[in-house]
C-alpha cells in the first residue's frame, strides 16, 4: 500500500489526535509552580556521566580510519605503488645488514693474490681480478704463487689444466674443486710456470687454440690479431703441416677480402691466401697462412679499400696467469659494468655503486622523512597557536607573507650557502619554508571546524576538550597532513638534488641520491659508463612516483567527505 | 581598487625591506673568503681591515639603507671573486635578454599547449587523455626536474644530431633547452586549468544552462573555459617575470650563458656580493610577479573584491 493513499493519511491523522489526547491527559508538559515545591531531591537519583552512553548517543559505528583504510583500498594503482614503496623503503634500510654487502665508501681493489678464469659456451676465456667466489682463499697461496679460480661450462665436464713457462713444455696440473663454491675449481700456479691451457674433460675443446682471429674496425679500418676464440663454430682441425689457420671477419664494404702473406713488411714475395667462409659464423672467412709468411696485407674484394695496418697471423702465447693487481694501468676496480659481483656497477673511484645507491638512498630518504616530521610537528603547533590565540594572528600572517613571497629554491640557496653542508644544515634549510602552509591551512580549519554544530553539540555532551580535538578536528586535517607530508619527502629528494647539483650539497663521501646522480651526469659522455647516471635515476625516478601517488590516494582516503 | 592597488604595493615593499634586512644580517655568517679574491694570502689583520672597507662592520640600517640607496641608483655592488672588481650590473645586464629569449619561447609554447591539454582532460574526464594526461604531470610534478632534464640533453641530442650545449649562432641548440622548459609549464598549466574546469562544471549556474538547452559547445566555450581561466591569469605575470631569472638547470646544463647559470657559477665560486645580487634581484622579482599577478586579477575579474578578503584576515 502506498505510503501517500488516503487510508493511511487518515489512520495517520487519527493516531496523531489520540496520542496527543493521552499525552494532555497523563503528562502534562511543565509541572505547574505548585508541583514544582513538591519535588524533593531523594525523588531523584544522580545518572552520573556514563562515558560509554555519552559515546553512544554521539557517534555512530562508523569507525574514520577503518573508512580511511577501505577507501584506500579500493585505489588498485595506489595499493600496488604502496607495495612497491614499503619494498623499497624496507629493503633500503635492511641491506647493509644482508650478508656479502660492500661498503658504500671503501674502494675496491683488484685482488692481489688470485685471478678468476671464467670460460663461456663459445670457449672464450675471460681472466678477472674481482672476486667472485665466497669466503676466504681456498688454499694458502706461497710467494711466489697465485691462486686461479677456473669456471667452465656444464658441457665441459672436469676440465683439464696444463701450465708452461713461455713458450715452454706443458705440464698438466690437477684442479681441485671449491667446497664452498660448487662452480669453481682451483690450482696454485707457479709464478715461472704462468702460461696457462684449458681443455674440456675430452680434450675436444679448449680456450686456447693454434689459431689466429683477425677482426676490423668499421671507423678507422684498423686490423686486429688475437689467439682469443671468437667464432661459435668448432674451430677447423685438419690444419695443413707449416700453415697457421687464420680466421678473419671484414667490414660488411670490404666483401670477401683479398689476403697477401709475406714473411717481411712491404716484402715481394706475396703469395695470395684463399679464403673460405666459415659455416655457421655469418661475415667470418678462414684460410690457411704460411707460418713463416705471417704479415698479411688486406685488401676488399674490388681493390678500392685497403685495411690501415697490418694484420699478424702468428700465434700468441696464451695468457699470462698474473694478479690483475700487478698488470692493470690503476689497481681500483674502476667504472667495472653490472655484474655478478658488483651488481650496480663500480664507480670511477672502485666504490660499489649498489652499495652507494641503498645508502644513499637512506640518506635521501632519512632527509625526507626528518623534514616531513619537522614540517608536520612546528606546522600543527604554529597552527593551533595561530587559530587559537588572537593576539598572534598579525605575526603569523605577515610571516607568511614574507615566506610565500619568496620563492623557495631561494631560501634553501641561501640557507645552504651560509651553513657549511652537512645532514643537519641541509634539513634546516629545507625545513625553514615548509612548515607555513601547513600552519595556515591548520589555522583555518581551526577556525572553521571550532564552533561548528557538531563541535558544540560534543562539548555539551561533554566530552573532554582532548577528545574534540582528537575525534572532532583531527579527522578534518589528518588528510592534508598526510598529503603534505607524503608530498615533502619526494620534494626533499629533489631539493636534495639540486643542492647537489649547485654544489651546496652533502659532503662527496656521504652518497645521497643527489652525489650519484650529479657523478653520473659528470660520466654521461660516456656510453659505457652511462649506467652510473640511469640506475640512480630509475630508483630516484620510482620512490619519488610512489610515495607521490599513495600520498595523494591517502589524502583523497583520509577526507571524510569522500567516506559516503 | 586604487586602495587595493596602494595597500598591496605597500606590502610587498614591507616584504622586500624585511627580507634586504634579514639577508644583510646573515651576510656575516657568510664565508669570510668570498669577500677576497686572495684570501689565502692575506694576515688576519688585513681582512679585518679590508671588511671594514667594505663597510660590513657598520650597523645593520647603514648596511641596509647604503644597500637600497645603491640599488635604486642601478649600483649592485662589485664582483669579489666571479670576475674581480666588475660591476655586477654590468655582469648581470647582458645575461637577461638570453635568459628572457628562452624562458618566453618556452611560455610561448607551454602556455597554450598546456591550456588545451588541460581543457581536453577536463571535458573527457575519466577518458583515456585524462589518464594520461595525469601520468604524465604525475610524472614531471614527482621525479626532480634535474633528472628527466639531462636524460632529455643526453637522448635528445643524440636523437636530433644537435650539439648538447648552446651555440649562439645555431638556432637548432635552443630546441633542447626550450621542450625541457615547456614540459612542466605545460604540466602546471594542464593541471590548475583541469582543476579550475571540473569545479566549473560542478557550479549550479552550468548545470542550469544544460537544463535549459543551451548547446554544450557553447556552455564549454563561454561559461566554463572563460571562468576558468580567470585564476589562471594570477600565474601569468610571475612566470613572465621569472624568465628574467632563467632557469638554473637548463641553462647550466646547456651552457646558456644567461642567470640562472650564472647563480650556479657565483655559489661554486662563493662570490658572497654577487650571490646576494642574485638573490635580491630573484626574490624582487617573485614578489614583483605575485603583486602583478593579483592586481591583474582585480583588473580582469571585476567580482573579485580584494579589499574584502583583505579585511577578512
Amino acid at each position: 500500500m502506498s505510503k501517500f493513499s488516503p487510508k493511511e493519511r487518515v489512520s495517520k491523522k487519527l493516531e496523531a489526535s489520540q496520542e496527543e489526547a493521552l499525552k494532555k491527559a497523563l503528562l502534562p508538559d511543565d509541572l505547574s509552580e505548585d508541583q514544582i515545591k513538591e519535588l524533593t531531591p531523594d525523588r531523584f537519583e544522580l545518572a552520573g556521566y556514563d562515558e560509554a552512553a555519552a559515546e553512544r548517543t554521539g557517534y555512530s559505528n562508523y569507525s574514520y580510519w577503518g573508512a580511511t583504510v577501505r577507501m584506500f583500498f579500493k585505489n588498485k594503482t595506489a595499493v600496488a605503488m604502496l607495495i612497491i614503496m614499503l619494498t623499497l623503503v624496507i629493503f633500503t634500510f635492511i641491506q647493509p645488514m644482508l650478508p656479502n654487502q660492500f661498503d658504500s665508501n671503501v674502494v675496491n681493489y683488484y685482488d692481489k693474490q688470485a685471478v678468476w678464469i671464467t670460460v663461456d659456451e663459445d670457449s672464450v676465456s675471460k681472466m678477472e681480478g674481482i672476486k667472485h667466489t665466497k669466503g676466504d682463499y681456498a688454499v694458502e697461496i706461497g710467494e711466489n704463487e697465485t691462486l686461479a679460480y677456473v669456471r667452465v661450462p656444464d658441457s665441459w665436464g672436469d676440465p683439464h689444466v696444463f701450465v708452461a713457462e713461455a713458450g715452454g713444455e706443458r705440464e698438466e696440473v690437477t684442479l681441485t674443486k671449491d667446497p664452498k663454491n660448487p662452480d669453481w675449481s682451483y690450482v696454485l700456479v707457479n709464478r715461472d710456470k704462468a702460461y696457462m691451457y684449458i681443455y674440456s674433460e675430452d680434450m675436444q675443446k679448449t680456450t686456447y687454440y693454434q689459431a689466429v682471429w683477425i677482426t676490423m674496425n668499421a671507423e678507422n679500418l684498423g686490423v686486429y690479431s688475437s689467439s682469443t676464440k671468437q667464432t661459435s663454430s668448432d674451430v677447423i682441425e685438419d690444419i695443413p703441416e707449416g700453415k697457421t689457420l687464420v680466421y678473419i671477419q671484414p667490414i660488411e664494404s670490404f666483401g670477401v677480402p683479398k689476403i697477401v702473406a709475406s714473411a717481411f713488411n712491404n716484402g715481394s714475395d706475396g703469395e695470395d691466401v684463399e679464403l673460405m667462409p666459415v659455416d655457421g659464423d655469418d661475415g667470418w672467412y678462414y684460410g690457411f697462412v704460411p707460418a713463416e709468411k705471417y704479415i698479411l696485407k688486406i685488401t676488399s674484394e674490388d681493390g678500392t679499400q685497403k685495411a690501415l695496418n697490418k694484420g699478424m697471423a702468428k700465434v700468441t702465447d696464451p695468457t699470462q696467469v698474473i694478479p690483475l693487481y700487478e698488470t692493470e694501468m690503476t689497481k681500483f676496480i674502476i667504472n667495472k659494468s653490472p655484474d655478478d659481483v658488483f651488481w650496480f656497477g663500480t664507480n670511477d673511484i672502485g666504490q660499489d655503486l649498489w652499495a652507494r645507491m641503498w645508502s644513499g638512498t637512506r640518506t635521501s630518504l632519512e632527509i625526507g622523512i626528518i623534514v616531513a616530521a619537522i614540517e608536520a610537528v612546528i606546522g600543527i603547533l604554529a597552527g593551533l597557536l595561530w587559530g587559537y590565540v588572537r593576539a598572534l594572528d598579525w605575526l603569523f600572517t605577515e610571516i607568511y607573507n614574507l615566506i610565500d613571497n619568496i620563492p623557495t629554491t631561494i631560501v634553501l640557496i641561501l640557507a645552504s650557502y651560509i651553513m657549511r653542508p652537512s645532514m643537519k644544515t641541509i634539513i634546516i634549510a629545507m625545513s625553514i619554508t615548509g612548515w607555513i602552509g601547513l600552519a595556515r591551512f591548520i589555522r583555518n580549519q581551526v577556525l572553521i571546524i571550532r564552533d561548528r554544530d557538531f563541535n558544540l553539540a560534543s562539548r555539551c555532551l561533554g566530552t573532554p576538550t582532548g577528545k574534540i580535538i582528537l575525534k572532532n578536528l583531527l579527522p578534518q586535517m589528518v588528510s592534508v597532513v598526510m598529503l603534505r607530508m607524503a608530498l615533502a619527502i619526494p620534494g626533499a629528494i629533489g631539493s636534495e638534488v639540486f643542492l647537489a647539483y649547485i654544489g651546496l650539497g652533502l659532503p662527496i663521501d656521504t652518497p645521497s641520491l643527489g652525489n650519484l646522480i650529479n657523478k653520473g651526469r659528470s660520466l654521461m659522455m660516456a656510453p659505457t659508463l652511462r649506467y652510473q647516471l640511469i640506475i640512480p635515476a630509475i630508483v630516484l625516478s620510482v620512490i619519488t612516483i610512489c610515495f607521490y601517488l599513495v600520498g595523494n590516494a591517502f589524502a583523497d582516503a583520509a577526507d571524510p567527505r569522500n567516506h559516503v | 581598487m586604487l586602495v587595493y592597488a596602494l595597500k598591496r604595493l605597500g606590502r610587498s615593499l614591507v616584504t622586500l625591506l624585511l627580507l634586504i634586512t634579514v639577508v644583510l644580517a646573515l651576510l656575516r655568517l657568510m664565508p669570510e673568503e668570498g669577500y677576497f679574491s686572495n684570501y689565502e694570502k692575506l694576515s688576519p689583520a688585513q681582512i679585518q681591515l679590508g671588511l671594514q672597507k667594505m663597510g660590513l662592520k657598520d650597523p645593520l640600517y647603514q648596511q641596509v639603507g647604503r644597500f637600497i640607496w645603491n640599488m635604486l641608483h642601478g649600483d649592485l655592488g662589485v664582483s669579489y671573486r666571479y670576475r674581480v672588481n666588475a660591476s655586477i650590473a654590468d655582469i648581470i645586464l647582458p645575461k637577461i635578454p638570453i635568459s628572457m629569449k628562452v624562458g618566453l619561447i618556452s611560455m610561448a609554447i607551454g602556455l597554450p599547449l598546456g591550456m588545451i591539454l588541460g581543457a581536453l582532460m577536463a571535458k573527457g574526464k575519466g577518458g583515456i587523455i585524462d589518464k594520461l594526461g595525469n601520468a604524465y604531470i604525475v610524472f614531471i610534478d614527482a621525479v626532480p626536474n634535474a633528472v628527466y632534464f639531462i636524460f632529455i640533453q643526453l637522448y635528445g641530442s643524440t636523437w636530433l644530431n644537435i650539439s648538447m650545449l648552446y651555440k649562439e649562432e645555431d638556432w637548432r641548440t635552443l630546441i633542447l633547452p626550450v621542450v625541457s622548459l615547456a614540459l612542466p609549464t605545460i604540466s602546471g598549466y594542464a593541471m590548475w586549468l583541469r582543476r579550475y574546469m571540473v569545479d566549473e562544471t560542478n557550479k549550479d549556474y552550468i548545470k542550469l544552462a544544460r537544463a535549459k538547452g543551451v548547446p554544450t559547445t557553447q556552455i564549454w566555450f563561454r561559461h566554463v573555459f572563460r571562468n576558468s581561466v580567470v585564476p589562471m591569469v594570477n600565474l601569468i605575470p610571475g612566470s613572465i617575470l621569472l624568465t628574467i631569472s632563467g632557469s638554473i638547470y637548463t641553462e647550466s646544463y646547456y651552457s646558456i650563458p644567461g642567470m640562472g647559470g650564472l647563480l650556479v657559477d657565483v655559489i661554486k665560486r662563493q662570490d658572497n656580493q654577487m650571490v646576494l645580487a642574485l638573490v635580491v634581484i630573484f626574490a624582487i622579482l617573485s614578489i614583483l610577479g605575485l603583486l602583478f599577478g593579483d592586481l591583474l586579477m582585480a583588473v580582469v575579474d571585476p567580482r573579485i573584491s580584494f579589499a574584502k578578503k583583505e579585511g577578512s584576515r
